[in-house]
């Protein structure tokens, strides 16, 4: 048989795309991002907000002065004290009565 | 033992016999005198008496305590002849000692121009109104001397046995801990850590003069806290120190200034020479000369 020129050509299917492998990468794709995103604002700490430099301070500490304390009616110095009251950790604290000093004078220039 | 801080110095007290605790009440009751006094008699307080003594144009009510002080400090410039002076303020602050003494808070750089020297003599004191008249050119510094006239004053607040060890100027009441005497060591001027020799003392009392723990230098010039009256520079003599035994420490402070600017024979003389006095002499050279009757014993 012959084919006759004017006889339409016989249409070919379009070319068809496979998208089924496309489908599955694409779906993969969005899932992955879809978890991806949903991992990004759960871990990630939020920028803190631009704030100006905090204005210097300088601390300056209370001079140390060595002043004389006042002798009062209770000067400073130790009197006798109570013994320490028992630690309630498991070393015991026991207080130990300290010698006397012997009594003896030293000179030293004045 | 109790001890505080008073007139620049350590304040122990002793009292052997006595609980701790009666012991620690006595320490307080020393301590507010030694206070008053301070109070009253420091020069480095713009508010003692003594500063405004110093300050006053003209005659000047003072207190019952300053008028007593003074002229217990002028029968100890006549018995020394002048060689104990108060009246040595004015040099003393020349010199660099105006401020309670630290080591290197008084050095300088520089050598100021010297004051004229001044006496106690050219202190007027009226004794009957209790006014005391000053030269300009005359500052009064009693510090020592004060420390020992304190003690002895603590002392009379003690019954019994005691000690009031003031910086060095003590009152010793009493036989002693153990009823054997007091000891004393005498400590060495070139070596603070060392003891010289021992003293046994009973009812007496102690006061030593060095320069050894008051130094400092203006410009290059070495000085030190023990002014000689009779020039109004810091002493120069051959002595190291001098440890006087007297009766009350008021004394024995007084008489130990006028030994240590005399030197060690003419210290020794004087010394010798004062009734119910000895007292440890220590040359530069290292020598040491007891004088009077004391008791020295193993350290």
């Amino acid at each position: 048989m012959t084919e006759r020129p004017d006889a339409p050509k016989a249409r070919r299917a379009p070319p068809r795309l496979d998208l089924t492998d496309v489908e599955w990468k694409l779906g993969l794709g969005a899932a992955l991002a879809s978890v991806f995103t949903a991992a990004w604002f759960a871990v990630a700490q939020p920028m803190p907000a631009a704030t100006p430099p905090a204005p210097v301070v300088a601390v300056v500490a209370p001079s140390v002065s060595v002043a004389r304390a006042p002798v009062s009616a209770t000067p400073a110095r130790v009197a006798p004290s109570a013994p320490p009251p028992r630690a309630r950790s498991a070393v015991t604290t026991v207080a130990v009565a300290r010698p006397r000093r012997a009594a003896r004078v030293r000179t030293r220039s004045s | 033992m109790g001890s505080f801080r008073a007139m620049g110095t350590e304040v122990t007290v002793l009292a052997p016999h006595q609980s701790e605790r009666d012991e620690a009440a006595l320490t307080e009751r020393v301590a507010a005198v030694f206070e008053d006094a301070e109070r009253r008699f420091s020069r480095f307080r713009l508010d003692s008496e003594l500063s405004a003594l110093n300050r006053a144009e003209g005659a000047v009510r003072v207190s019952r305590a300053m008028l007593d002080t003074l002229l217990a400090a002028r029968s100890f410039v006549a018995r020394t002849r002048g060689l104990f002076d108060p009246a040595v303020g004015a040099s003393l602050i020349a010199s660099g000692y105006d401020r309670s003494f630290a080591p290197g808070a008084l050095d300088r750089d520089e050598y100021p121009a010297w004051p004229a020297r001044a006496r106690f003599d050219e202190v007027q004191i009226d004794e009957a109104d209790g006014v005391v008249l000053r030269a300009a050119h005359v500052k009064l510094d009693l510090g020592g001397f004060v420390k020992g006239l304190t003690a002895d004053r603590a002392a009379r607040l003690v019954e019994g046995v005691a000690a009031i060890d003031a910086g060095g100027d003590a009152v010793l009441r009493g036989d002693g801990p153990d009823g054997d005497g007091w000891l004393v060591d005498v400590e060495d001027p070139a070596d603070a850590t060392r003891v010289l020799l021992t003293l046994r003392l009973r009812d007496r009392a102690v006061a030593t003069s060095a320069p050894n723990r008051r130094r400092w230098h203006l410009g290059a010039r070495a000085m030190h806290h023990l002014i000689d009256p009779r020039t109004g520079q810091p002493a120069s003599t051959d002595l190291a120190q001098a440890t006087v035994v007297a009766s009350c420490a008021a004394e024995a402070e007084a008489l130990a200034k006028a030994v240590f600017v005399l030197g060690a024979s003419e210290g020794a003389r004087f010394l010798a020479a004062q009734p119910g006095c000895g007292g440890v002499l220590v040359e530069g050279s290292g020598a040491v000369r007891c004088v009077g009757e004391l008791e020295v014993c193993d350290a």
